[in-house]
């Protein structure tokens, strides 16, 4: 009896979270979160809370392989529709919003065909957006909806974009006069290209939202990381890094 | 009569070790395509056989593809005739350049096209100030399949070519036909088989191509998205749409390669 014992509570010890075999949190998160929860996590584990494991990929590519089994202990995704397809499979405790990042507007350096979001629909000038499958696109589609040059911005249009980096790469090697991507993105990529702000009234501030899957002991851990996240210590590497919270 | 072949010949057991073996790959190749056909959401097919991008992209995938097998043929004959002219040194030197696209990850490929061939680089800009546009466009897109499916057919080719008998080409040379006439008549005839496989191998790799074709000229229905570009993006909402369209392609290369295939690969030995 005693031996059974100790040995369930070892194995309870030993793994932690069940679903991982070295006890480590496993977070899925939203590639353009990269840089800033590799930093998030580092401060995770210097105040003492064990391990994390990091795996990054877009929205829609994390919650096709939780569905197809795969178990992390806590999501952070760009997309709401993803978070609403984990929900639809039963997933899911719990989600939140957390934190948005703001779009921007970014072109070449030493590239002045595009100074205002207006230029976006100047016949002529050549524009990149992401493609209306994934959320960068259909947001950004929604900023030049809202700023009323979705049609002629759209003609305007040279490729459309399966992520920010496919962006990015188009203005940064000048293929395109303009595009639009997370502050996030344009931040990462140093000074390849200029950023230019989108005035608030038509910024849509898209949400990143936290998930928490619905599995016993990891629970509490995602708990513990989302609790984290949203302390001073988190928020201030959340914001050093361009995401605003609420 | 056929019993007693097989009997006879079944008597070695190496035979059926080879036999397994070639088994195993025919299955390791067939048995993931059936898979994609096997998932195949029937209901999505007839929506997605009605779409405009189905329609588009096959049509550009095929033109493309084309396209860069004819630019294939046309510089790449001439070059893997010298490699398989020169001198030992000369001729690895040349076929490295002609691997070394091969080995790159197709987006690096993109990539480097860009530094020559983009809008701010240098010859880009030569070109666009003679209103010439090599990006964003068809043109781009052939550029970009062919700088990545060149190679496959040099290099069959110019194994072809240097396997060849020279004595043949001497003899006709001797007989008193002119360089050209030895080309036409004994040269090319004689490596045919070669050529047939390089176009097929170029070909097949053009039609597959994405990586350098979004890198250097984009993804946009209708001017520069190519099948496997219409597939990636469908995938990202439509896993079943994605897959009614890959099951599509290979359908369409499929019948391609059957009608063609008594007049290229025919008679070849």
């Amino acid at each position: 009896m005693w031996p059974c014992r100790i040995l369930l509570l070892l194995s309870i010890l030993v793994c932690g979270c069940q679903r991982r075999d070295d006890g480590a949190l496993h977070v899925a998160a939203a590639a353009s979160l990269t840089d800033a929860l590799q930093e998030v996590a580092a401060a995770y584990e210097a105040a003492g809370h064990g391990d994390v494991v990091l795996e990054f990929a877009g929205s829609q590519t994390i919650v096709t392989r939780a569905i197809a089994g795969a178990q992390p202990s806590l999501f952070i995704l760009a997309d709401e529709v993803q978070v609403e397809r984990l929900s639809k499979a039963q997933l899911l405790a719990e989600h939140f919003t957390a934190f948005s990042s703001p779009l921007v507007l970014i072109v070449p350096r030493e590239s002045y065909a595009v100074t205002s979001l207006d230029d976006l629909a100047r016949p002529g000038v050549r524009v990149v957006l992401g493609a209306e499958e994934v959320p960068l696109g259909r947001y950004a589609r929604e900023v030049l909806r809202r700023a009323g040059l979705l049609e002629a911005a759209q003609g305007n249009l040279i490729s459309e974009e399966i992520d920010a980096l496919g962006v990015l790469g188009k203005v940064i090697s000048g293929q395109a006069d303009g595009g639009i991507v997370y502050e996030v993105n344009a931040a990462g990529a140093d000074h390849r290209v200029r950023t230019i702000p989108i005035p608030d009234a038509f910024d849509v501030a898209p949400q990143y939202y936290i998930a928490i899957p619905r599995s016993g002991p990891c629970l509490e851990e995602g708990r513990a990381f989302h609790t984290f996240l949203e302390s001073e210590a988190g928020r201030s590497v959340m914001e050093r890094h361009q995401f605003r919270f609420e | 009569m056929t019993r007693t072949a097989t009997s006879s010949r079944s008597r070695s057991p190496g035979r059926y070790v080879v036999l397994a073996a070639a088994l195993c790959t025919v299955l390791f190749l067939t048995l993931p395509l059936l898979g994609l056909i096997g998932q195949l959401n029937w209901a999505e097919l007839g929506r997605v056989l009605g779409s405009s991008v189905l329609h588009d992209a096959l049509i550009l995938s095929l033109l493309v593809s084309i396209g860069a097998v004819a630019l294939s043929v046309l510089f790449g004959t001439p070059l893997a005739w010298l490699i398989s002219r020169r001198a030992r040194r000369t001729r690895g030197l040349l076929r490295l350049v002609v691997i070394i696209p091969m080995v790159m990850p197709p987006v690096v490929s993109g990539i480097a096209l860009l530094s020559m061939l983009g809008r701010r680089a240098p010859l880009g800009r030569v070109l666009e100030t003679l209103g010439i546009e090599v990006t964003s466009n068809i043109a781009g897109a052939i550029i970009a399949v062919t700088f990545v499916s060149l190679p496959f057919y040099v290099l069959a080719v110019e194994a072809g070519l240097t396997s060849l008998d020279r004595r043949l080409e001497d003899a006709a040379a001797t007989l008193g036909a002119s360089p050209m006439r030895t080309l036409r008549t004994v040269t090319l005839p004689g490596s045919r088989g070669a050529i047939m496989a390089g176009l097929a191998l170029a070909w097949a790799r053009a039609i597959g191509e994405f990586g350098a074709t979004m890198t250097f000229n984009g993804n946009l229905q209708g001017r520069t998205q190519t099948m496997p570009l219409a597939i990636l993006q469908t995938m990202q909402t439509d896993l079943d749409a994605a897959n009614v369209l890959s099951v599509l392609l290979m359908g369409a290369c499929v019948l391609i390669l059957v009608c063609l295939r008594g007049r290229l690969f025919g008679d070849v030995s």
